[in-house]
């Protein structure tokens, strides 16, 4: 699993999304997979985590794009908010392509493929417990990966940390939740301005704190290493699957949910689309990807 | 200032700094990686982690001038 990648993702997402989606949506659609399951994934199934956190059985579809599909066209449905369901959904797409790097990857397209999807970057060490998982985590690539999306955020995406980005796409994008923030509780624009940057904040400070509790606390040994850190023993693929199996059962897998998603928008998506309603600076969305990304 | 001027200000804004000096984040950074440090789960949770710079740098010092009857500085909105 990453770690501060996903408060990371947020400005990078924003940046790229523009006034298309909205901030808080794109927040909680990064944060949605681990936010319903992390509890249980150390606190029910601690022994089995890995297993339970991404396969199946276990809580593993909240780490497949149709979770935020179903996620996004719940909103749509009840809130009729386009750029809070755009905002979720590539939010909780941008987490489901992140979590592939780790041992125990993900199932991108349950259900119509249960086959794990991973990269093997670092080790899945949710079984050692919150800390022995974050030290395992800041021991290993997972915390270069994190300082990755730091970088590139700072370099690609630094204006979407500003005070006149803020003011110009990200309020625009998203008027009424800001707007209710601002009149309920009472916040004028410069306190809103630190709720939106305090997700990159929170996530370069539980780097730092966490990099630094697995060096001088947990006292583990930095092993930045492809699969590591060495010192977690068992290694834990949900699959013994080879590359080419793997493979052929996630292209049908993804041929299957693109089928399912083509056929869903024919029968209702669309006409929920349609009913929706966007912020006036939104104007009329284009058609296709255009929808969702670009001002 | 009410909603809509927020969204007026939104829509008609020019080019502006920051409204927090580098050490003002430098001083809450720092303080955030020591309670990290020492509180782990109090701090480092997805509530408090991202509400915790509006939190010391907007809401704590705005109490402390209300409990010492001190009025609002003139700065930025």
């Amino acid at each position: 699993m990453s770690w501060a990648a996903h408060e990371f993702e947020n400005y990078f997402l924003q940046h790229k999304t523009g006034v298309k989606a909205s901030f808080f949506g794109l927040a909680l659609g990064t944060a949605a997979p681990d936010l319903f399951t992390k509890y249980f994934v150390y606190n029910v199934a601690p022994e089995d985590a890995a297993a339970f956190h991404r396969g199946f059985p276990g809580v593993g579809f909240s780490h497949s794009l149709i979770f935020g599909v179903v996620f996004a066209l719940l909103v749509l449905r009840f809130t009729g908010s386009r750029s809070w369901a755009v905002g979720i959904l590539i939010g909780q797409w941008a987490h489901v392509l992140t979590d592939f790097c780790d041992t125990a990857g993900d199932m991108p397209f349950f259900p119509f493929s249960i086959e794990p999807v991973t990269v093997s970057m670092w080790k899945h060490a949710a079984a050692q417990g919150r800390y022995g998982d974050a030290a395992a985590y800041y021991s290993s690539l997972g915390g270069v990966w994190d300082f990755f999306w730091l970088g590139a955020t700072l370099l690609f995406a630094r204006v979407a940390l500003t005070r006149d980005y803020f003011r110009r796409v990200v309020i625009p994008a998203d008027p009424r939740a800001w707007g209710w923030l601002h009149r309920k509780a009472h916040l004028p624009e410069r306190a809103l301005l630190l709720i939106y940057q305090g997700f990159f904040f929170y996530g370069a400070g539980r780097m730092t704190s966490w990099f630094l509790l697995a060096r001088f606390e947990e006292r583990t040994p930095f092993q930045p290493t492809w699969g590591g850190p060495d010192y977690i023993g068992r290694a834990n693929d949900l699959s013994d699957a080879g590359w080419i199996e793997v493979l052929a059962r996630t292209a049908v897998g993804g041929v299957l949910f693109a089928a399912f998603l083509w056929v869903s928008w024919r029968l209702f998506i669309k006409r929920w689309w349609e009913r929706g309603h966007d912020p006036p600076i939104v104007g009329e969305r284009e058609p296709g990807l255009r929808a969702m990304f670009g001002s | 200032m009410t909603a809509r001027d927020l969204g007026s200000r939104a829509a008609h804004s020019s080019s502006s700094p920051d409204p927090w000096p580098w050490w003002a984040w430098v001083a809450t950074f720092t303080s955030y990686v020591v309670l990290g440090y020492l509180t782990k789960s109090v701090v480092l949770n997805w509530i408090v982690g991202p509400l915790y710079p509006v939190l010391v740098m907007y809401v704590l010092p705005a109490a402390v001038r209300r409990l010492l009857g001190r009025p609002a500085p003139e700065a930025a909105p």
